[in-house]
């Protein structure tokens, strides 16, 4: 199969600089601008640092990480792809509510979610007070349970907010795959267990590891959670040698070599998959099966749905409700309307925001992957792995400096101060989210935009229509489905963001979620369980939303399907 | 009505040249097959041409205008250049019904909506109008491509493969169709196929390319009874071959002496024959296969005919593998295919004949 | 493409006046105004709201705040001239001294501030101001701890205690400012072997935050906890969370080294950057802050022990009793808490008692 268009580096299109492309590298520098301020805070000197960290914590740090990763992208690949198989594939009770609702956790603060386990789970809480109190247990010497702030409890809090990007992910491929293919397996004799191995999960890959890589690089910039848990991560370790030795380029450093980490991991992902090409081959899709599931097998299906779903959700949003009934009037005291009004208005710009940036540079991309700009949108993009306290000194550098020398030429030239009118304001927090938050609406619509056939770039190319025109025209239809998902994925995690905002916001301006801090950091989360369920509850309707968005654009089922046509 | 000019266009992508070289001349309302194995460079060229790929050597014009020109690194844009391009997958936008994809180039609409009234009756698809792609057939979605492509009245008309992807049995019928249209239309176009038969069957003229270069350029007429090399001979299926030498301005072989006059005494050469290209008879005085042919002379090949190894009926043909006496070709076999029924026993002796213009001769490589 | 370019030009015009309008409007106000001041907060606003309140009511001066627990200094840093924050309040010396060593902050003479703070609680040259102290004291099992067990930091390292303690994680700021002040006062060989066996002497990894410590030992996990003494009085009046008194109630506080250096303290507290616009007003918080009405409200609200002398003590916290304060001078634990970090790295604290 001859390679498109649009993928062939020719000798020329190295110099080859039109609207398109330049746009794509300018908006790749401008959010890789945090990334590069970080990496030049890491030029300078950080002292003995590295000697010290080598001598103790760093191999700790780096096999906690990985197992962490390792567990994170076990637990959401698994959970995450098999609850898609399931509510796709197989009809059992419940499962036209799960379709929905397996995507809540994504509304979940992780550290909401770690607190209620940790709340629940320890010795006073409601599940071991239960447990004595049934068996008449006195005391912890008693009975065995296991230790919840550890690696696998982290481990466990983090798959079920994460396991939702994979199973959207996987979902949404699994409705896209052609029947044919499945028909295919069955024929040959595989049954439906193998021909999900053998085919589907095959077929499903990408968009599986597109989600595993967005859980992941979530798992590794987090902090509140493993803090919460006890478990020190390399990510922990740029915090203490930031906050606690006092060193910001010892920080950069760590922070550097983070970077460096997932640029390595994604290229030897993509390495991996050189050379398999995903366009659907068939253009007919039929109505997908449904294995009909009776007693015990409908019973592990509901399950393998209920409980993702019961611990990820509704168990905290459940204690969540509790606590806002005890402790409504701290919140409704404060400005929580404002709140509300602030998280909504930040989280709606920088999603629109983002999809916008990430449709262009797809776009961009795809006309014209020269190795340069295809090296600078990944490299743009993986902003989201930072821990985003760092990523917010990466921003406030950088956005000071431009303040002053603007202000600086405007007090020269004109006699007036601009001030700080970036980082003074909420500008500063939206462009934060957005150099943050890229990674979700660009792999969303990267992937979106490769299922259709370069053919119908030469199509509409051919019959008159210029690269905006076609861009206009044909993709943007075809891909809206998927600009949904973009979008609400981006305002879910904004809603939730929290060390970007809480660094970046102007002066009186809080949302939601720093309102929510301020008293999460002063152990005392419960007091402001109403803000904390109104980011949740804020999450549950983009969620309907997107999964509703989702069955639309399935092919074959109304007329916006992607449809690929003979090959 | 504008034509299309390809003069010495080479193509790299990466270190690998595709298309080395290559001149193409469409002139107005003429029909040209670009006909080649797949690799050739073929469908490169279709897409330079249109402008999907910068060009790198050499020029394009389309009508009088230059629309890319290597040395000055010219490039039109393809939505600049006039063309329509049809796709071996058709490319129907999925999201717009079938009479929106057709109007989809046209700038004022109005204008071609009678015209694409007539042409969706003419194509048989009046009653898909409204409907989107997905549900209709290969053929009618080929169709509708190709309203498309025409319906802004391009100067010039691309068509890449634009009947892989249908059935033997509605290949004919939507061949026939596509003709009828374009000869209507009027519009110069260029065809890439790798298709033999379709090549000859649409098209005023064959450019026949093979490892980026042009091979030959002839009416279809030229292409199969005057092929200029073995590798077009070879196109249009198998090829008997037999192996000989020069002598005299002659090369003999088991079936027969073939003039060569124009190769030097010595040469090895190969003797390529279609089976369609040889004549039979049983042995043994049967009146003649074909009016005006001489009875079978034995003499010719002393005390031997050729023994049959089978002999088949395709319907209107009959196909007779013969064993040559002196082993060659290597299996010593040779495939001939005549009108009618023709059934000589199996082990039974006949009598071949070659028209010396069926006889291909060539240098051997 | 001319459709879409000019559709993208509109869009980028349309969210750029969106931009500019929203920051206009959620700008701060500009320093020319000279009824406000702008305070960088370290610490949760909902527990200084009211002291900033009663300031604006009594002065007109209106405070803008935003609070974050890190990356203000390099906020800070980075604005350069048009650094917008004339004040930044702090939960430990750490920070204020990090601010000082940055040259961020700009020394302040006010009699006042003389006047209501003690010497050692507050910079000489007047760079930072201590406006309430809190100490990391200890609290000790009614039930299975004998009262006067524990003395001294040195008796918490004690092998003979066995594995009876809960503490939070080695690296958070308060225990960094601990184990600072031991190393300021042993040295780094001395408190190395402090902390070594204070590991050993964990109940558990150390994990939760102050007050799960106290928790602990109400679920018999441990006898021995570390804590701020606000934490304490927090729990011990929490009439929505009654369990949580029931943990208070469930322990003894303890306050350390009374016969010896006297209790480790650290201090929450204030500065004036040195780009300050609305310096006078940010003086007239501070004044506000550690004057009587404000250092009360510190007191009754958040069971901080005041730092003007005087001023009464939240009822919980007077039931503790008065004790003996370390006078290690404060800057001499932010020196050492780059050594107490490594020093947490080394002897694997955070690994708890098993590794």
């Amino acid at each position: 199969m001859d390679r498109p268009f649009w993928a062939r580096p020719g000798p020329r299109s190295f110099l080859r600089v039109d609207f398109w492309t330049l746009g794509v590298l300018i908006i790749a520098l401008l959010i890789a601008i945090p990334l590069f301020a970080v990496l030049t805070l890491a030029l300078s000197p950080s002292d003995d640092i590295w000697q010290h960290l080598l001598d103790t914590v760093l191999a700790k740090y780096v096999w906690t990480t990985l197992s962490l990763m390792l567990g994170v992208g076990i637990g959401t690949t698994v959970i995450g792809t098999a609850t898609a198989w399931l509510v796709t594939m197989c009809r059992f009770p419940g499962r036209g509510l799960f379709n929905w609702a397996l995507l809540l956790p994504l509304a979940v603060p992780a550290y909401v979610l770690a607190f209620v386990v940790t709340d629940q789970l320890e010795y006073a809480g409601t599940v071991q007070t239960t447990l004595r109190m049934l068996f008449n247990w006195e005391s912890r010497q008693d009975y065995w349970f296991p230790e919840i702030r550890s690696l696998p409890g982290a481990i466990t809090v983090m798959t079920l907010v994460l396991y939702p990007y994979v199973y959207l992910l996987a979902r949404a491929a699994f409705m896209e795959q052609s029947i044919c293919v499945l028909d295919v397996s069955r024929t040959l004799g595989n049954g439906p267990w193998k021909s999900f191995f053998k085919v589907a999960l095959p077929l499903a890959r990408p968009a599986i590891v597109i989600g595993v890589t967005l859980a992941l690089m979530e798992a590794l910039n987090d902090l509140g959670t493993v803090e919460f848990f006890a478990v020190n991560t390399f990510t922990s370790g740029i915090y203490d040698v930031w906050l606690n030795m006092n060193s910001r380029s010892g920080a950069a450093q760590l922070a550097s070599v983070l970077l460096i980490f997932v640029l390595t991991l994604i290229a030897l992902e993509r390495a991996a998959r050189r050379g398999q090409r995903y366009h659907h081959t068939s253009g007919k899709y039929s109505a997908l099966p449904s294995y009909r599931l009776h007693g015990m097998k409908a019973l592990v299906a509901f399950l393998a749905c209920a409980v993702p779903l019961g611990f990820g959700f509704l168990l905290p949003a459940g204690v969540l409700l509790s606590y806002s009934l005890n402790f409504y009037q701290e919140t409704l005291a404060a400005n929580y309307f404002q709140y509300v009004a602030n998280s909504l208005t930040l989280s709606s710009i920088a999603a629109i925001g983002s999809v916008l940036i990430g449709l262009f540079m797809a776009y961009g991309v795809r006309l014209n992957g020269s190795a340069i700009v295809r090296m600078a949108t990944r490299f743009a993009s993986i902003g989201y792995a930072v821990p985003g306290a760092v990523l917010a000194i990466g921003i406030i550098i950088p956005l000071g400096a431009f303040d002053n020398a603007v202000d600086a030429f405007l007090q020269r030239t004109l006699g007036i101060s601009s001030g700080l009118f970036i980082s003074g304001t909420i500008v500063a927090v939206i462009y934060g989210y957005t150099a943050r938050f890229l990674a979700l609406s660009y792999g969303t619509l990267e992937a979106s935009l490769g299922k259709i056939t370069p053919s119908m770039d030469g199509a509409a190319r051919t019959l008159g229509q210029g690269p905006g025109a076609t861009l206009r025209r044909v993709h943007l239809p075809l891909v809206r489905g998927s600009l949904l998902t973009a979008g609400l994925l981006v305002f879910v995690d904004c809603m939730k963001e929290l060390p970007l905002t809480l660094i970046l916001r102007p002066f009186n301006y809080d949302t939601l979620s720093t309102f929510v801090f301020q008293y999460a950091s002063n152990e005392q989360l419960e007091h402001s369980a109403l803000g904390a369920l109104t980011i949740v509850a804020a999450g549950i309707i983009p969620v309907v939303l997107l999964s509703w968005g989702i069955i639309q654009s399935r092919p074959g089922q109304d007329r916006n399907g992607r449809v690929e046509v003979n090959k | 009505m504008s034509g299309l000019h390809v003069s010495a266009l080479s193509h790299a992508f990466d270190a690998q040249e595709v298309v080395k070289g290559v001149s193409v001349f469409v002139g107005p309302g003429e029909f040209v097959c670009l006909l080649g194995p797949s690799g050739c460079g073929k469908t490169t060229l279709l897409r330079v041409a249109a402008g999907l790929e910068n060009l790198q050597k050499g020029e394009v014009h389309i009508g009088e205008q230059l629309v890319a020109s290597g040395k000055s690194g010219f490039n039109l844009p393809p939505e600049k250049r006039g063309v329509g391009l049809m796709f071996q997958d058709y490319a129907l936008f999925p999201h717009l019904t079938v009479a929106q994809n057709i109007l989809f180039g046209v700038k004022v609409k109005s204008q071609q909506q009678s015209w694409m009234e007539k042409a969706l009756s003419q194509m048989d698809l009046t009653a898909y109008a409204h409907v989107y792609p997905h549900t209709l057939s290969g053929g009618q979605q080929q169709r509708v491509a190709l309203l498309r492509a025409i319906a802004p009245q391009p100067g010039v008309l691309f068509l890449d493969e634009p009947f892989s992807g249908l059935d033997v049995t509605r290949r004919a019928e939507t061949r026939e169709q596509t003709l009828a249209l374009l000869k209507e239309t009027g519009v110069a176009t260029l065809m890439v196929t790798h298709d033999p038969e379709e090549a000859m069957y649409m098209a005023d003229r064959i450019l026949v390319m093979d490892q980026g270069r042009m091979i030959q350029d002839g009416t279809p007429d030229d292409i199969y009874f005057r092929p200029n090399s073995a590798f077009v001979t070879d196109l249009f299926g198998a090829v008997n071959r037999l192996n000989g030498r020069v002598s005299q301005g002659t090369v003999k072989t088991p079936l027969g002496l073939f003039e060569a006059p124009q190769l030097p005494d010595g040469q090895a050469v190969q003797v390529l024959i279609r089976p369609d290209g040889i004549r039979l008879a049983e042995l043994g005085g049967t009146p003649a296969r074909y009016a005006g042919d001489a009875p079978c002379e034995p003499a010719s090949q002393p005390g031997t005919g050729f023994q049959v190894v089978s002999a088949r009926s395709l319907g209107r043909a009959s196909r007779i593998i013969i064993r040559l006496a002196d082993c060659e070709p290597p299996d010593g076999l040779i495939e001939i295919r005549v009108p009618g029924t023709f059934l000589p026993k199996t082990g039974s002796l006949v009598c071949a004949t070659v028209n010396p213009g069926d006889a291909h001769i060539f240098k051997t490589e | 493409m001319k459709t879409l370019n000019s559709l993208l030009t509109h869009i980028s015009y349309g969210v750029f006046a969106v931009c500019a309008g929203l920051s206009f409007a959620a700008a701060p106000a500009q320093a020319e105004d000279p009824q406000e001041v702008n305070l960088y907060s370290y610490r949760q606003p909902f527990l200084i709201q009211p002291m900033l309140d009663a300031f604006t009511k009594q002065s007109g001066i209106k405070v803008n705040t935003v609070f974050a627990d890190k990356g203000m200094l390099e906020k800070i840093r980075a604005a350069g001239a048009n650094n917008p924050a004339d004040a930044v309040l702090t939960v430990d010396i750490g920070r204020l001294n990090e601010l000082k060593e940055a040259g961020l902050l700009q020394s302040v003479t006010s009699p006042t501030l003389s006047a209501n703070i003690p010497a050692h609680l507050r910079h000489p040259d007047g760079l930072w101001f201590g406006l309430t102290v809190r100490a990391r004291m200890v609290l000790t099992s009614k039930e299975r701890v004998a009262e006067g067990a524990i003395a001294s930091l040195q008796d918490l390292a004690d092998p003979k205690l066995g594995k009876s303690i809960c503490i939070r994680s080695g690296k958070h700021a308060y225990n960094i400012a601990l184990i600072a002040s031991v190393i300021a006062h042993e040295g780094e060989a001395g408190a190395e072997t402090w902390l070594r066996g204070l590991k050993a002497n964990l109940a558990r990894k150390p994990q939760g935050n102050d007050r799960a410590q106290a928790k602990g030992i109400y679920e018999g996990v441990c006898d021995i906890a570390l804590t701020n003494n606000y934490y304490m009085g927090y729990m011990a009046t929490n009439d929505k969370q009654p369990e949580q008194k029931d943990w208070a109630n469930a322990v003894r506080v303890v306050f350390l080294d009374q016969n010896g250096r006297g209790q480790h303290v650290n201090v929450s507290g204030a500065a004036v950057t040195s780009t300050a616009k609305n310096r006078d007003n940010a003086v007239k918080l501070l004044e506000f802050l550690s004057g009587d009405l404000a250092q009360g409200m510190y007191a009754a609200q958040n069971h901080e022990y005041p730092v003007k002398s005087g001023v009464e003590w939240s009822a919980m916290v007077k039931s503790w009793g008065t004790f003996k304060i370390d006078n290690l001078a404060l800057e001499e634990i932010a020196k050492n808490r780059k050594a107490a970090s490594k020093l947490v790295d080394k002897v694997g604290f955070n690994d708890g008692p098993n590794s």
